[in-house]
């Protein structure tokens, strides 16, 4: 995360918010000058060290600060987590996701977490076996979603484990990661021989480097791996729990596996960024086509992201951890994790066989797409597909299908292809699980074929093989949300013209003019005011030595990345509004907010408060809604630009 | 494309209308000239208004609030020390000095002493907390950094602390403390029902409502010492029985009582 200006405020505004003043000076100094030891902490905060080490310690049992202390001396330098204090705000989203996905139990104990920072296991597990009669003893419908004793919370536990949701914490975990692989580098230069290495030396160094990097960061999964070993991995047994993703309730206290009491966890923001993902995924399936897809989709994210332990590759490891191949699920694969509540007939259409090609919806692409072509025409990947092109069908764009393709790659799926010709019509006859998987198939080739390209269609066993290019799709996403912004402060005009220099690079005048079909005048106007706003931008190449005006060739141009990091130093700073709106609306209301949180009044407000109050009260909380999920909001913005 | 046309207004050197140093063809040149004038200083701007928040985000809000809330009642929580907090004042710090001078100045030396008289309400407002309580934390004491362990777990006392869970689990809810909902439908505010009877039960009331009572009593006081003072004694209009001097004054008979 790169810390601007807004984002630091951002960051130490959410701090102050949750976690009160002390903390939130600390954190501002550490961002503002960087890492620091305690001496150098108390010259620029002038707070005497007592209160500087309280402060810091609620940083670090928060998990919010990266801390260093050399191996020779006793003093230990500490440097802010920035990433750390954005998350803060995500805790709700990440909340509701993990109790819709898991459940109540699951969130409820993220949420301790959440609270604690981290926490020993043996320690949570004497919490929770004391809590669970008088905080909920009246309720007994509730008592069993959450957690009561000692097994179930483990059960609970090394479910999300498994998920990767919460992770184990060792000393070492505190620091930051950049700083171990640079350390692992130089020991590395160290280790090898002579003053003078050569470059491919020191490329192997960097990969021997990369690798011990990628062992040290994921020493917290290997509890994970050892659960999966004993209790078979997660994915199987979500599938023996029929996929059932919302009910949470099972009681599976037989089978609490024995985790080390002394572990300490914490949660991992980076797998629930990736459920994050998922949700979001879903809700624009469930947008741009239909809630029913919406959920076959949540199956196949489901299923291809259990494995997947971040949304992107770790920019550190990335010399050793090339991109991941991509899951393929089957049809078949899917359907088992289907939830069977889920009427899929509903939400497709129905046209006569005839009507549709079927060859180009059927159409395999093996291989990943390598840029994001929006004409899949000319630059198709059919080149993998192993027997070369025999005729064309005289059909308007099918030049690049070859008849044979589907048939002779999937000798032993014919009988598919047969019956996807009449699944139209709905054959009858058919029995009610075939009926369903083709119907379930409807819904997958829907996903594959919108323009946004949820899924690819990449195999044909078991019926159809799917996989999702996250890179793409998210790149995709990425572009869409940033013409949004552009359409939005700029018009269609603005957005036609940034798109036309997308596409085609550096554009003279006239030829930009005479592809957008705008007049000149119009064009000067719209490009200018994007200039100034810093979307676009000119490039000078003069023909000549003389550099006369007249002699010189002005180019626009547009900067994607550059423009995302303006954009996303925007959002930082509208967040960053929106919470100083929610402190003044505080500030406002302080005299009931405080008589709200007497001792006294907490819990019969009804008797207390006038109505006059009551009504102040209950628009103010609303209003504490309503930016609270503005906040939410960008911050879905900052995930899709930065993080996802 | 003539030159001659476009001197206009901005002939400079070379003169209205003159021939040879007007300005050179360019490509892009359309012959207008910009529009100079200064732009609206609030230009029209229709205020986008978002959308009423999805069950998702309402829920996601909830969450958050409660998860603040619950940190907001646990021991780590420091309370602002600021004294000046209006956030509405404008403030630009120069320099790091004074950033620190503008925190941290809330203490005895420097309490308002007519709000500060200790009334019986102050018992039951939260007690601010300068230091975060760390005597019941449980501490997981390998991963901390050595210099910052003294002070949260200081070697002598190394009793075994236990873990408490937040008492909190439900937030301050408008619509439910003033019981417009009857029962809630989610598990937590069927808890939160329990809560408010327990507490109800645990709180002798009287006491409340007494100090409720007086408080109210005070302003209704206030009140009525005003409408009286209106009538018995008005000290604004104590010399002011404007008839006798009001004609030699004029109108502003009024104001010239005060140098009067």
């Amino acid at each position: 995360m790169l810390v601007t200006k807004h984002a630091a405020e951002l960051c130490a505004l959410l701090v102050n918010d949750l976690y009160g003043e002390l903390p939130s000076r600390i954190l501002i100094a550490l961002l503002t000058k960087g890492r620091s030891t305690i001496l150098q902490l108390v010259q620029q905060t002038s707070l005497n060290p007592r209160h500087l080490r309280n402060g810091l310690g609620v940083l670090f049992h928060q998990n919010l600060l990266y801390a260093r202390t050399e191996p020779g001396s006793k003093t230990t330098t500490y440097e802010a987590n920035p990433d750390a204090c954005y998350n803060l705000i995500r805790s709700g989203k990440i909340l509701e996701v993990l109790e819709q996905r898991f459940g109540a139990a699951e969130r409820d104990l993220v949420q301790t977490l959440m609270l604690l920072g981290h926490a020993r296991i043996q320690d949570l597990g004497q919490a929770f076996s004391t809590r669970a009669p008088q905080a909920n003893g009246e309720t007994n419908g509730t008592q069993s979603m959450l957690i009561g004793s000692e097994s179930r919370l483990r059960s609970v536990l090394a479910r999300l484990l498994q998920a990767e949701i919460v992770e184990a914490v060792r000393a070492d975990t505190f620091r930051n990661p950049a700083e171990v692989l640079d350390e692992y580098k130089q020991e590395m230069a160290k280790a090898s021989p002579g003053d003078r290495i050569s470059n491919k030396d020191k490329l192997a160094n960097d990969e021997k480097a990369a690798e011990r990097y990628i062992a040290f960061r994921d020493n917290g999964k290997a509890i994970k791996r050892q659960l999966d070993q004993t209790r078979g991995s997660y994915a199987k047994r979500r599938k023996l729990q029929n996929g059932h993703s919302t009910n949470g309730d099972h009681i599976d206290d037989d089978d609490a596996p024995h985790l080390n009491p002394n572990i300490i966890v914490r949660v991992n923001y980076e797998k629930c960024l990736v459920e994050l993902r998922n949700h979001r995924l879903v809700a624009f399936a469930s947008d741009s086509i239909g809630e029913t897809t919406a959920s076959v989709y949540r199956t196949v994210l489901d299923l291809t992201t259990a494995h997947m332990s971040r949304c992107r590759i770790d920019p550190l490891a990335a010399m050793k951890e090339p991109e991941p191949a991509p899951i393929t699920v089957t049809t078949l694969d899917i359907f088992d994790h289907l939830d069977e509540a889920i009427d899929v007939s509903r939400g497709i259409g129905k046209v006569s066989g005839d009507k549709i090609d079927t060859f180009r919806i059927e159409k395999v692409k093996m291989e990943v797409p390598q840029s994001d072509d929006e004409s899949e025409i000319e630059s198709d990947d059919d080149g993998p597909v192993p027997n070369g092109r025999s005729n064309t069908r005289p059909r308007g764009n099918t030049d690049q299908h070859n008849d044979e393709d589907p048939f002779s790659e999937s000798d032993n799926d014919t009988r598919t292809n047969g019956e996807r010709s009449s699944r139209v019509t709905f054959d009858d006859s058919s029995t009610s699980r075939t009926r369903r998987i083709e119907q379930m198939r409807q819904h997958l080739l829907l996903l594959k074929d919108s323009k946004h390209r949820f899924i690819r269609h990449c195999g044909t066993q078991g019926r159809g093989q799917w996989t999702v290019d996250f890179r793409l799709l998210m790149a995709r996403f990425r572009d869409a949300e940033m013409d949004a912004v552009i359409e939005q402060s700029f018009g269609r005009h603005g957005l036609r013209l940034t798109r036309i220099l997308r596409e085609r690079g550096k554009l003279d005048e006239k030829m930009l003019y005479s592809s957008a079909l705008m007049k000149k005048g119009d064009v000067q106007g719209k490009m200018l005011a994007m200039q100034m706003a810093g979307l676009v931008d000119i490039q000078e190449v003069p023909r000549d030595t003389n550099r006369l005006a007249n002699r010189t060739l002005f180019f626009w141009h547009f900067d994607g990345d550059k423009t995302q990091a303006q954009l996303l130093d925007d959002v930082y700073k509208a967040m960053l509004r929106c919470m100083q709106t929610l402190q003044v609306e505080r500030h406002k209301e302080r005299n009931i907010l405080s008589f709200v949180e007497r001792k006294d009044v907490q819990g019969k407000e009804e008797e207390v408060m006038t109505a006059e109050h009551y009504n102040k009260y209950n628009s103010h909380l609303e209003v504490q809604d309503r930016l609270l999920g503005q906040v939410m909001r960008l911050d879905d913005m900052v995930s899709v630009l930065r993080d996802f | 494309m003539s030159r001659g046309g476009r001197g206009g207004g901005r002939g400079g050197r070379g003169g209205r209308g003159g021939g040879g140093a007007g300005r050179p063809v360019l490509s892009w040149d359309n012959g207008d000239e910009p529009d100079a004038r200064p732009s609206e200083l609030f230009p029209p701007y229709t205020v986008p208004t978002p959308t009423a928040l999805n069950s998702f985000e309402k829920d996601s809000v909830k969450h958050f609030l409660l998860l603040r809330h619950q940190i907001h009642a646990s021991s780590l929580y420091t309370s602002r020390r600021t004294l000046d907090s209006d956030p509405l004042a404008p403030r630009k710090m120069y320099g790091q000095e004074q950033t620190n001078a503008h925190y941290g100045v809330q203490s005895r030396a420097s309490q308002d002493p007519f709000t500060s008289v200790p009334t019986y309400g102050q018992r039951f407002v939260r007690e601010e907390r300068a230091l975060p309580d760390w005597s019941r934390r449980v501490i997981c004491r390998e991963l901390f950094p050595e210099d910052i362990l003294d002070v949260i777990e200081p070697q002598g006392e190394r009793k075994k602390r236990k873990l408490e869970l937040t008492s909190v689990n439900a937030l301050p809810n408008a619509e439910q403390a003033f019981g417009l909902v009857a029962n809630g439908e989610e598990g937590e505010d069927g808890a939160r029902g329990g809560d408010l009877l327990e507490r109800l039960d645990a709180i002798p009331t009287e006491e409340a409502e007494e100090e409720l009572e007086g408080e109210e009593e005070e302003e209704e006081q206030d009140e009525v010492y005003d409408d009286e003072d209106a009538g018995d004694y008005d000290a604004e209009n104590y010399f002011d029985n404007g008839d006798e001097y009001g004609d030699d004054y004029g109108d502003d008979g009024g104001d010239g009582e005060g140098t009067y």
